[in-house]
């Protein structure tokens, strides 16, 4: 049991030994304040026998040396027996061994205090990178020694020994050497903050495991236990509980995305040390912690790749194209290693696939040669003038503030642990047009789900309340205005809840960063890629399916669009083609534009293909936005154009389908010889439609607005009959199939003159058009969207319910489902 | 009673004893265990979807949810009364193929909740004239009424919203 009063002694003593860290050996004075507080502890403790004996013998010497002027002596020697009386103290059961064996108090206690600690970690890594940069001066050293010495002394008091080991073995690695030397211990010990940074941080969040021997041995042997084989382990296994696995698996993900954008920044800015630095960073941290959980292969890939960024950054190797590409590829292969465990999960175990290993080789061997100074490695760069990725910086600022303009709200970017400040890779690299780092917090999807439910709750209650009959009846005109009040801010937290989900495409772009550099390359095509609007907001989930079509149409743009280099040159365009990907904000939606300088679509040769697939009809007359649209038909695109790399069955037809689903909409625009611009339209969020609620048969409807081209209350005159087709409507000349809704839903209810009500022209994804008609329109409102339910949902004409103000349900149509409905239907 | 349907009655009992909530459906009383009760409603209104089997009542809006309401009485081919102010929606946790649902049903009265022991409970007899009763996983006789004890889980499982759907064409 931690008795308050050895608590105390603990503390006492490491005050002790950090005075004499600092104390100057002819600062006699603080050395007699020193022995002082040392005769105190001896008077007033109930230590036992053995330890006041120890520390008598301790303080005796102390004066001794003092009084035959070998104070400096004194000085060097008391901190180690000192620290070495404490662990005793605390060996002996004075403090539980074991974590599991702390009382419920004692736990709490340590949870509760633990967070002190926190600053500790910082102040511990702010002098390890100082020694990093080449800081040998003695101050630093003893720095360090009193910092690791009072984590130590805490560590104890707040019952965590096996905390308390584990620094304790560091700190008798380094007491023992100088200041010289400290560098080469400078991996160990960025280790060891590691550690003490997840470990504090299970403390907090209440799911610490004592650290195990494994964990103990590799801390000490960092760089032997990794460098014994030239192979991955065949199997991957896993030693950890699935917590910490998944924890581990979504920091992975974080930490390669980083680790990508800094070398793709490498790239165009070789000597940038603080895009290395970030890269080997991300890297550094995933071995360390794949290292605590023992994973093996990932530790082992990781440290393969760290080797090399730091060979990179001491200027030992350079940073050629191809070592460019086998990092990126090393990280590659992390993240395919890191999709197995998460798929293999809960156990996280699979097997070490070929490739990662044929990527560690393919590192050690570079390193191998590099160090016998070869330079045989021929790159994969086959064209002269290098493909290049980069930011056009102007373009960036400009739109970058103007983004920041239009968005109030703060992106939640997930951070680890609810620690203070970020993890160092990601908030170490420097941006262009530099956003200060804000504080994030990482917040589960269900939680603000439900919190957008019961803020959805309040404001129709709210409503409800103020349509309530006795509410107008007795209404005064302060109840109105704190009713109006209230009705304010219901809206901005409602926008403000709504915004929670709001995620950048920022981690979208640079994957595309990547895939266009790679594109580039594979096709000897030269690609200058521009992107901007990047910090552009999105709904979560429209964000999760945004990329594959965005990659479908960047393919498209670099296969089909962009011509090869020497058609280029021939006519006066420069060498390398530019793609522009941009998002900015357009009249309440979000606007993502691929651009290419390439040869633009050809009207005539898209018509052709058309007629020939059976899409078109010859002899008509198609306006240019209805050829350009064929592209998108299914079965466009015929085997003549299959390429590696696009045309493959996965036509546009499903890229214009997957956006169709997020409610957007996809359009072309070209210039035969100049380019093509294909422009995403999105609404900001998908869980919100505009829509038009309207009424048939006393059943009230809502119909999306981004489907409705216009709504006209019919005369006699405008409706005909035409044989074996039903009824038709003659809107702006054209004739269109005229429907009742009651009649394709089947609702019960008296059959009104059509004049008496308002037929509204409908589109669907083809562009085709029927006109439906309903009793009367209610009003337009935006509307959130709620599913209804697995029960539902093989009622495909249904896209979900809407809870209006009145607190009723209101069905929401999906349009392109009600097509296919009349077509069954026969009419 | 021979031997074997002893030993059933023996095994089977025991393992539906618990609380239920008993409710009439068109005078007659059912029972569901009341862990799957979630909670009571008044006859709110229902938001009818169209192109739907009678028995589906429609929807409704449960504290930001949209909730299926289903009226059984429809479903098991009863005389259907009138709505009284003792009408309410029973809001059930129901499993459906492993999956979690919320749903509810409409009763035309609460009874009471009950403890229901296993020597109170008894098989279903056959009821012969086709009648369904698949759904009911036994018979309680508590002082003079009979109950009959709903499996609302199958009830659920079993709809096929779609293959009625086509039926009504």
């Amino acid at each position: 049991m931690a008795e308050p009063s050895f608590s105390k002694v603990v503390v006492a003593i490491n005050e002790c030994i950090a005075q004499f860290y600092t104390a100057d050996k002819n600062d006699l004075a603080t050395l007699g304040i020193i022995l002082a507080k040392l005769d105190e502890i001896l008077d007033n403790t109930n230590l036992p026998a053995e330890f006041i004996k120890d520390l008598n013998v301790i303080v005796a010497d102390v004066e001794n040396k003092m009084m035959s002027d070998r104070a400096e002596e004194a000085i060097q020697d008391s901190p180690s027996k000192l620290s070495q009386l404490l662990l005793h103290i605390q060996d002996a059961g004075v403090i539980k061994t074991e974590y599991n064996e702390l009382t419920a108090e004692q736990k709490q206690f340590a949870q509760e205090n633990i967070t002190i600690e926190i600053d500790k970690i910082d102040e511990f890594e702010e002098i390890l990178i100082s020694i990093e940069k080449g800081d040998t001066s003695p101050n630093l050293w003893h720095g360090l020694k009193g910092i690791l010495h009072t984590l130590k002394g805490d560590f104890g008091v707040l019952g965590l020994s096996s905390l308390v080991n584990l620094v304790h073995t560091v700190e008798d690695q380094i007491i023992a050497s100088t200041a010289e030397e400290i560098p080469q211990y400078i991996k160990s010990l960025f280790a060891l903050k590691d550690l003490l940074q997840i470990k504090i941080s299970e403390i907090i969040n209440g799911s610490f495991i004592d650290i195990t021997q494994t964990e103990l041995l590799i801390l000490q042997g960092d760089t032997q236990v990794v460098e014994s084989e030239h192979s991955l382990p065949e199997k991957l296994v896993v030693e950890a509980e699935e917590s910490l696995l998944i924890e581990f698996i979504t920091e992975s993900k974080e930490h390669l995305i980083a680790a990508e954008a800094a070398l793709i920044e490498l790239e165009t800015d070789p000597t940038n040390s603080e895009f290395i630095n970030a890269a080997f960073r991300s890297c550094h941290t995933m071995k360390g912690v794949a290292g605590f959980i023992n994973l093996k292969p990932v530790q082992e890939l990781a440290h393969a790749l760290e080797n090399i960024m730091d060979d990179i950054r001491e200027g030992k190797l350079e940073l050629r194209s191809d070592v460019l590409s086998l990092l990126l590829s090393g990280f590659d292969q992390l993240g395919i290693l890191i999709d197995k465990i998460e798929s293999n999960l809960p156990s996280g175990e699979c097997d070490t696939p070929e490739k990662a290993n044929v990527a560690y080789r393919e590192l050690i061997a570079l390193r191998a040669a590099q160090v016998t100074k070869s330079t045989s490695i021929t790159t994969t760069d086959s064209t002269e003038g290098e493909s290049t990725v980069n930011k056009n910086p102007e373009v960036s600022k400009g739109v970058k503030t103007a983004a920041k303009a239009v968005q109030p709200t703060k992106p939640i970017a997930p951070v680890s642990a609810p620690i203070k400040k970020d993890k160092p890779p990601t908030s170490q690299v420097p941006k262009k047009a530099a956003t200060h780092i804000e504080e994030t917090v990482r917040v589960s999807v269900r939680k603000l789900d439900l919190l957008i439910d019961s803020i959805g709750e309040v404001v129709i209650a709210q409503s409800m309340l103020t349509a309530d009959p006795d509410f107008t009846k007795y209404k005064t005109r302060s109840l109105e205005q704190k009713a109006t009040q209230i009705s304010m801010v219901m809206r901005q937290i409602q926008e403000e809840a709504m915004s929670l989900r709001m995620v950048t495409l920022k981690s979208t772009f640079q994957k595309m960063s990547r895939l266009v550099r790679d594109l580039s390359n594979k096709m000897n095509k030269p690609i200058d890629f521009i992107i901007s609007g990047e910090d552009t907001e999105l709904d979560k989930s429209i964000i999760e399916h945004i990329g594959d079509p965005l990659v479908h149409m960047l393919r498209n743009s670099i296969d089909h669009g962009i011509e090869s280099t020497d058609e280029r040159l021939a006519n006066d365009k420069p060498r390398a083609g530019t793609v522009t990907l941009k998002a900015y904000h357009k009249s309440g939606n979000v606007v993502i534009d691929i651009i290419d300088d390439g040869a633009g679509l050809n009207k005539d040769v898209l018509l052709a293909k058309a007629i020939n697939n059976g899409i078109a009809v010859a002899d008509k007359v198609y306006s240019d936005e209805e050829i350009y649209n064929f592209i998108f038909a299914p079965g466009f695109s015929t085997a003549a154009e299959i390429t590696d790399v696009s045309g493959r069955g996965v036509g546009m037809d499903v890229v214009k389908r997957n956006i169709v689903a997020l409610r957007g909409s996809l359009d072309i625009s070209s210039t035969l010889g100049k380019g093509t611009c294909f422009s995403i339209k999105l609404p900001l969020t998908m869980a919100i439609i505009d829509g038009m609620i309207v009424s048939s048969c006393n059943e009230q409807l809502i119909l999306p607005t981004l489907s409705i081209i216009t709504t006209v209350n019919p005369t006699e005159d405008q409706i005909q009959s035409v044989r074996g087709k039903g009824e038709m409507i003659k809107l702006h000349n054209e004739l269109y199939r005229f429907i009742r809704l009651s009649d394709i839903l089947l609702l019960d209810g008296e059959r009104q003159d059509v004049t008496k009500g308002i037929a509204i022209l409908i589109e669907n994804i083809n562009g085709r058009r029927i006109a439906l008609w309903v009793d009367s329109i209610i009003k337009k409102q935006q509307v959130v969207i709620k599913s209804l339910g697995n029960l539902f949902k093989e009622y495909k004409w249904i896209s979900g319910g809407a809870v209006l103000g009145n607190g009723k349900v209101n069905l929401i149509l999906d349009v392109n489902a009600m097509f296919q409905l009349m077509e069954e239907k026969g009419e | 009673m021979s031997d074997s349907k002893l030993s059933r009655e023996e095994t089977f009992a025991p393992k539906l004893a618990g609380r239920y909530l008993s409710f009439y459906l068109s005078k007659e009383e059912y029972c569901v265990e009341i862990l799957k009760v979630q909670q009571i409603i008044q006859m709110d209104e229902l938001t009818n979807v169209p192109l739907t089997p009678d028995y589906l009542r429609g929807v409704i809006n449960l504290r930001g949810k949209i909730v299926p309401v289903l009226d059984l009485r429809i479903k098991f081919g009863m005389k259907v009364l009138e709505d009284t102010d003792k009408t309410c929606i029973v809001i059930l946790q129901i499993m459906v193929n492993n999956a979690p649902m919320i749903a509810g049903i409409v009763i035309d009265e609460v009874r009471e909740v009950s403890q229901i022991s296993a020597d109170m409970i008894g098989e279903v007899p056959e009821f012969g004239d086709g009648i369904d009763v698949t759904f009911l996983t036994g018979l309680a006789k508590i002082n003079d009424s009979v109950r009959m004890i709903i499996d609302i889980d199958k009830i659920f499982s079993m709809m096929k919203l779609t293959e009625i759907c086509n039926e009504q064409e």
